[in-house]
């Protein structure tokens, strides 16, 4: 069953991913990711990304993108060029992480998760995630992560 | 025996709270504890949240200002003592002796337990940290074996907490200077053994490549499980052979001495990992309060529990667990 998901819902994220357009992608990232972090951005917490670029690529679907700070707002660009660190690992991996189902480090001694790059700048967004109050998020955020949540528990099940 | 666990966050905080800590350790944002990482820790305004947070529900909040006063930043060490003084915390956790002076001599009433890093491994040693600071309680260093932690804990004229579980660093704690060998930087001076900023990871077809300040310290092949970028911890070239000469990656595991500490009169068990996110807190802290709440009740027939250690195992360094210097019989 688990794995019947598995080939039928990730081919789909996948090609739906892929297919959306890159606008939309950056536009919608662009206000979640401004929103979900507006007192990180307020507080200067952020501020290790202005002018800095970090890479996310999701190994098995084949997708990414470059985020950084712009002013105040996060900006976000396409996989292609520079970055100054990439974290990189599976749907399943950083699913697991968004909800908070699973520890980065757990993840990275277990060759699921890699770094490569600026080293201190990862570890920097790694703990600016963890600090984050899930309580201060406003409804339908609070909602999108249990989605999140329940449905990697459903999918990933191990 | 308490329960002490790690928060580098409000909601690794709030976690450990909620799982069944009895105490929760932090650090503020700067190099006077021995977490210093970017992004990591408590500023005034959510130190202050935490606070809250865990006395409303009567868990007790101790503040680690360990790491060794620098003499240019000596102020630094002072204010954050005052800090976690004003903030009304249960106690501090403090390794050099001018810090341990300042915080007795200003505030007498402050409860003050010897860090780990303070390396006091015999009755003596406690004797003397009583007599001139008055702590009331030590953390003892994860060299001892069980039977020095038993002989320790017959005298010792404070209570003593001892570590349960974490990432095993396995040098004289507080004297050890690999980390500045390499980067310039300890955790004893700077808050942090192989500062993140000397840390590079490669990906490379023969697998992931660990270096920290330029220096290849492991190469883990595919499928092999990682571990802190720490020197103790890397593979070296010994004789010929490429072996972890000093350390494996491992993190320490002692619930099944749990009836055997108790026994001794060890009076708190410390969890490690104020580094790690709020899931890896979860997990641990769950684990340990369902052990410590079986142990209670089952007393003498108390053993662990398969899936207990199973969850402790997949959030360790190296994914595996040691029973480190507790069980060295030659000690
Ligand atoms: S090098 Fe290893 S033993 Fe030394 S402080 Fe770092 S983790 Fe501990």
């Amino acid at each position: 069953m688990q794995t019947l998901i598995q080939k039928v819902v990730e081919p789909l994220v996948s090609q739906s991913a892929q297919v959306c357009p890159f606008l939309i992608q950056k536009i919608t990232l662009e206000k979640l990711l401004s929103q979900v972090f507006a007192l990180e951005i307020a507080d200067g917490d952020l501020d290790c990304l202005a002018n800095r670029y970090l890479k996310v690529y999701v190994k098995d679907l084949n997708i990414g993108w470059r985020i950084t700070l712009n002013g105040n707002h996060v900006q976000v660009e396409r996989l292609g060029g520079d970055a100054d660190v990439t974290i990189s690992g599976n749907a399943k991996e950083f699913a697991l992480l968004v909800s908070r189902q699973e520890d980065p480090d757990t993840l990275f001694f277990q060759r699921r998760l890699t770094i490569e790059g600026d080293t201190e700048l990862g570890l920097e967004v790694k703990n600016i995630l963890d600090a984050l109050d899930h309580e201060n998020l406003s409804f339908p955020l609070k909602q999108l992560l249990e989605s999140v949540s329940h449905v990697s528990r459903f999918i990933y099940a191990a | 025996m308490e329960l002490v666990c790690p928060a580098g966050s409000l909601p690794a905080l709030k976690v450990a709270v909620d799982s069944g800590a009895d105490a929760v350790y932090m650090g503020f944002k700067d190099d006077t504890n021995a977490r210093h990482f970017a992004g990591l820790n408590f500023n005034d305004r959510k130190a202050k949240q935490a606070l809250d947070y865990a006395i409303d529900r009567q868990v007790k909040v101790f503040v680690a200002i360990n790491t060794y006063a620098q003499p240019k930043g000596w102020k630094r060490w002072q204010e954050a003592v005052d800090r976690a003084y004003d903030l009304g915390v249960n106690a501090l956790i403090v390794a050099d002796m001018g810090v341990l002076e300042y915080a007795c001599n200003k505030y007498p009433d402050l409860a003050l337990h010897l860090s780990v890093q303070g390396s006091a491994t015999n009755h003596e040693a406690l004797k003397f940290y009583h007599q001139h600071f008055g702590i009331r309680r030590a953390v003892l260093p994860r060299v001892l074996s069980l039977a020095q932690v038993k002989l320790a804990a017959e005298k010792s004229p404070v209570d003593l907490e001892v570590f349960g579980f974490g990432s095993l660093c396995i040098m004289a704690e507080g004297r050890c200077y690999l980390s500045s060998y390499v980067t310039d930087e300890s955790p004893n001076t700077c808050g942090a053994c192989s500062p993140a900023k000397a840390v590079r990871w490669e990906e490379t077809a023969e697998g992931r490549e660990s270096r920290l300040n330029n220096v290849l310290i492991d190469r883990y092949r595919e499928g092999e499980n990682a571990g802190y970028p720490t020197l103790c911890k890397g593979r070296f070239k010994v004789d010929d052979h490429v072996y972890n000469a000093l350390e494996e990656p491992t993190s320490l595991n002692t619930l099944r001495l749990i009836p055997e500490l108790s026994a001794a009169g060890v009076k708190a068990i410390k969890l490690e990992g104020r580094q790690r996110s709020p899931a890896y807190v979860e997990q641990i802290v769950r684990v340990w309060r369902e052990a410590l709440d079986a142990y209670a009740i089952e007393r003498d027939n108390f053993a662990p529990r398969g899936e207990w250690l199973d969850s402790l195992s997949k959030v360790s360094e190296g994914t595996q667990t040691t029973l480190g210097a507790y069980s060295r019989p030659w000690q």
